[in-house]
């Protein structure tokens, strides 16, 4: 059951900067575009920035919950290192219940503005005109990931899995 | 809401924030939570309502876009042998110049930080061809550690860089002319790293074996093909950002797509697995950096809404002191964060508070741009937080940490000298961006 | 018990930028009526950034706050047209606005919304070019340029300039590596940005100016209602006192930029009635057109500005 759950989150994760990557590229593409358009014909490009700008916001936030599974946000871990085994492992907890605190909080907040712009029907003060609540969408997602790959990681960390897996 | 004082309530947050990083939880949600902490206190459960809003519009910029953008053609290149090759062709032009090797990791370095806007990735690209070889061919482990490290801080000086494009968005400076400011003292920082390195394998009776590996002309010659992807990717990119072809934020797009495409095309990078993993490390990299500003974002408008900010700043104006004093302290702080923070951080919540003051004590903002980045230099290559640092420990785990930190330390004192030369001939830095974008 | 308010704008502060003087001078005369009111000036975004402060000051996080209307034009749509081609034309015409049944339907929709309108403030903006001067539409067809505000966006690619988008602190270097060839910004930057080393021709505003933009001074109805009558009443009063100082100064900083670009050899030019008649006929087919068609009420909205003599 646990690891069903471990692994769900995990391939959630996974999923999500999947996404993340192909939306990277595709900002990638679309700024060549408009800059082809712009300096080649000449031609207006009204969409692009909107699409660029919101595609690779939408990435990082996207990516953040596989970057937290793969260590990837940097820490100071001085102390952490310092510290003999069971010390560093209630220190651990302690972080990893911290940051959960503040991604379950960020996920309310962008919850709530998510909600906000969705029946507002709010939409960008740009040409395009896009509706906010697309860019806005990865916003609760990413946080609501992040919070779930908190608790998998104090799974891990309560149960020990963790130091067998190694340090990814 | 308010009924701390800004003194008090700086006091606070700063221990609370200290408290937090203490557990080695990610730095971006430690600034994240006690800016919550901090909003609460000043405003009320109400600031939820514009936490979220905040966060994003933090980062949802276009010249943000650009950051994962230059990181991306970091990590193209370096999933290439590209670094190797980069790297033979001037191990052997440079191989009968006495400790060739060290000129030539230093300066893989430094060309390969023109195609980076990070740091760690240039460290990283160099560092796994340069550390191995220079072990094997007997260099002393804290000359080839240091090197590495060191060279790797010139990924954020040499254009382009991530923290200029976040100091010109955080100030309203030209980015393109950032970029520019950055190149002449990086050049001086580079040469001023090989000479040290050079001397350094003397101090440590390292003598210089030059009679063997020779290579003749022809063996030079047919190394030089192979620096052409290096070669396409910095004119191009160049030419894409002061050609008139489009803005900084736009031509990191078109370095990366033009990286990308040489580095598939010319290195037959077809299977998935690389591209893969291109992808995987510019999202590690560009999403730690990206939410440490979202967070940092956060704890800017908790400081500001304290009113701490204001307190501080207006506590720096009064100083009623000579502007070489104030520069001296600026840079002290400046290098103290460094110690702790990663540069990002750092400048999303300094380079506001700082930039009015230094604009008003008669200094060159795009000049001040290049005496902080190497002050975030610096702050990559020593303890407790140092990225370089960690990069190196992971790719020579065969060196043990005090002599990687024993061979980096003597280029902090070079950086530091690096800029009291700043100070002395600002026109290093101004010079360049007056030549080519004209006087301010 | 004392009161304090948080206001917030995107503006330098402290270096006589007018419309960071017309907060300040808010807060001082505050002050000095002696009713147990205070205002804190946050300026250049060290609170708030320019495009957060609409939500701010609508849910009552922020009191006071001077930013272009038309940033929370995605909220609320019809806040466009306070940043429409060819609405306003000169100040004259700006002050006779600003009383006029079409503001009156534009400050109701901003009270709707949780926020009211302490000072009316315009804002006129130029036009220039490293080609030729922009007078009519034709003269900026082909030209790369970046429009400062969305509805200019749609006109000008109406009239063939091909659109950058680009932050204004960009403008210089995108004039001066060739990507860009022309902009429209407010009068202000265009002297702060020191754009008079780049171009060859000026569009001053002048009396028949196409762009000018609605800047007031917004506080927060949640935040007004908490105050007294007698604090009410200072800071209306306060707010009318700097309405009239700004207008009177903006019109002297349409003149320095004038001056400053005759002084560094920018041939300055102004557009004519023609002109100007001209740029509203493509207007009505682009950027009118398409408010009219997307916005609720748009079409009268604009009808009623221009019906103002
Ligand atoms: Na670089
Ligand atoms: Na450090």
């Amino acid at each position: 059951m646990v690891s069903l759950f471990l692994r769900t989150v995990d391939l959630l994760s996974k999923v999500a900067a999947l996404i993340a990557g192909l939306l990277l590229i595709a900002a990638m593409l679309v700024i060549c575009e408009m800059i082809f358009l712009r300096y080649v014909f000449r031609a207006p490009t009204i969409w692009q920035t909107d699409f660029v700008v919101f595609s690779a916001t939408a990435a990082m936030f996207l990516g953040a919950p596989y970057v937290l599974k793969t260590r990837g946000h940097v820490g100071v871990d001085v102390i952490e290192i310092a510290l003999p085994r069971r010390p560093r492992r209630v220190l651990g907890i302690v972080g990893a219940l911290l940051g959960l605190t503040f991604t379950v909080l960020m996920a309310y907040a962008s919850a709530i503005f998510f909600h906000e712009a969705y029946v507002n029907e709010w939409r960008t003060s740009t040409v395009a005109a896009i509706t906010l609540w697309i860019p806005l969408l990865p916003l609760p997602v990413s946080f609501a990931l992040l919070s779930l790959q908190y608790v998998a990681e104090l799974v891990r960390r309560v149960c020990g899995t963790d130091e067998a897996e190694g340090h990814a | 809401m308010m009924s701390l004082s800004p003194t008090s309530s700086g006091a606070l947050i700063i221990g609370l924030l200290f408290l937090m990083l203490a557990t080695g939880m990610p730095i971006a949600f430690a600034l994240g939570l006690t800016a919550i902490g901090g909003l609460l206190l000043a405003s009320g459960p109400g600031v939820f309502e514009v936490l979220a809003e905040t966060m994003f519009a933090g980062i949802a910029n276009l010249a943000y876009v650009s950051i994962p953008m230059f990181v991306m053609m970091g990590a193209a290149v370096a999933a290439t042998p590209a670094g190797r090759d980069l790297y033979e062709a001037l191990d052997r032009w440079l191989n009968r110049v006495p400790g060739g090797l060290v000129l030539s990791n230093i300066g893989a370095c430094a060309i390969f930080a023109g195609m980076t806007g990070s740091s760690p990735a240039t460290c990283a690209a160099i560092g796994k061809m340069g550390i191995p070889e220079m072990l094997k061919r007997g260099y002393p482990a804290s000359v080839a550690t240091g090197s590495i490290c060191a060279g790797g801080t010139l990924g954020i000086l040499i254009p382009p860089s991530v923290t200029m494009i976040v100091y010109g968005i955080a100030t309203e400076t030209s980015i393109g002319r950032l970029f520019l400011a950055g190149v002449m003292p990086g050049l001086m920082l580079t040469a001023m790293f090989m000479a040290w390195a050079l001397y350094d394998c003397r101090r440590k009776n390292f003598t210089f074996d030059i009679s063997g590996n020779r290579f003749s002309f022809a063996q030079k010659l047919a190394a030089l093909p192979k620096v052409t992807p290096f070669l396409i990717i910095i004119v191009g990119t160049l030419y894409v950002l002061y050609g008139g072809v489009a803005t900084p934020s736009e031509a990191a797009g078109a370095g990366a797509f033009l990286t990308l495409g040489v580095v598939i095309i010319m290195y037959r990078l077809f299977q998935p697995k690389p591209i893969f993993d291109i992808f995987s490390s510019t999202l590690r990299e560009s999403v730690m950096i990206m939410m440490i500003m979202a967070s940092a974002e956060l704890f800017a408008f908790a400081l500001s809404s304290l009113f701490i900010t204001q307190t501080v700043a207006a506590a720096i104006a009064g100083l009623d002191v000579n502007r070489w004093v104030l520069m001296g302290l600026i840079n002290l702080f400046l290098l103290v964060s460094g110690m702790f923070l990663p540069p990002v951080a750092i400048i999303v919540m300094s380079a506001p508070l700082l930039y009015p003051i230094i604009v008003s004590s008669g200094f060159d903002p795009y000049w001040f741009a290049v005496v902080l980045t190497i002050n975030m230099e610096i702050g990559l290559i020593t303890p407790p937080v140092g990225l370089n640092l960690f990069v190196v420990k992971a790719i020579a785990p065969q060196v043990p940490a005090g002599q990687v930190l024993s061979g980096s330390v003597p280029y902090v004192v070079l950086m530091l000298m690096g800029i009291v030369i700043l100070s002395l001939f600002p026109e290093i830095a101004t010079w360049l961006p007056t030549y080519v974008m004209g006087p301010l | 018990q004392d009161i304090t308010l948080r206001a917030s704008h995107q503006f330098p502060g402290g270096k006589g930028d007018p419309r960071d003087e017309m907060v300040q001078m808010i807060a001082r005369d505050v002050e000095a009526a002696n009713v147990g009111l205070k205002i804190q000036v946050f300026p250049g975004s060290s609170l708030f950034k320019a495009n957060e402060q609409w939500g701010a000051v609508t849910k009552g996080q922020l009191d006071i706050t001077s930013f272009p209307l038309d940033y929370a034009s995605g909220r609320v749509p019809q806040f466009s047209v306070t940043l429409m081609p060819g609405l306003v034309r000169n100040f004259d015409r700006a002050d006779r606005l600003n009383d006029s049944p079409f503001m009156q339907d534009i400050k109701a929709i901003i009270e709707k919304n949780g926020a009211l309108v302490i000072a009316d403030a315009w804002l006129s903006g130029a036009f220039a070019s490293k080609k030729g001067c922009i007078t009519g539409p034709d003269s900026i067809k082909g030209q790369v340029t970046r429009a400062a505000g969305p509805a200019f966006e749609q006109m000008l690619a109406a009239a063939g300039a091909s659109i950058a988008s680009m932050p204004s602190s960009e403008i210089y270097s995108g004039m001066q590596t060739g990507v860009l060839d022309a902009t429209n910004t407010s009068s202000e930057s265009f002297v702060s940005y020191r754009l008079f080393e780049q171009v060859k021709c000026l569009t001053a505003p002048g009396e028949n100016a196409i762009w000018f933009m609605y800047e007031p001074v917004l506080m927060s109805k949640q935040s007004f209602d908490r105050l007294n009558p007698a604090q009410q009443k200072a800071l209306l009063d306060a707010g009318k006192k700097a309405q009239a100082w700004f207008a009177t100064e903006v019109r002297k900083g349409d003149q320095k930029l004038i001056d400053t670009y005759k002084k560094a050899g920018v041939e300055v030019v102004e557009m004519s009635a023609a002109d100007y008649d001209a740029w509203l006929k493509v207007a009505q087919e682009s950027s009118y057109k398409n408010f009219a068609d997307k916005v609720k009420g748009g079409d009268e909205l604009i009808k009623k500005a221009l019906s103002v003599q």
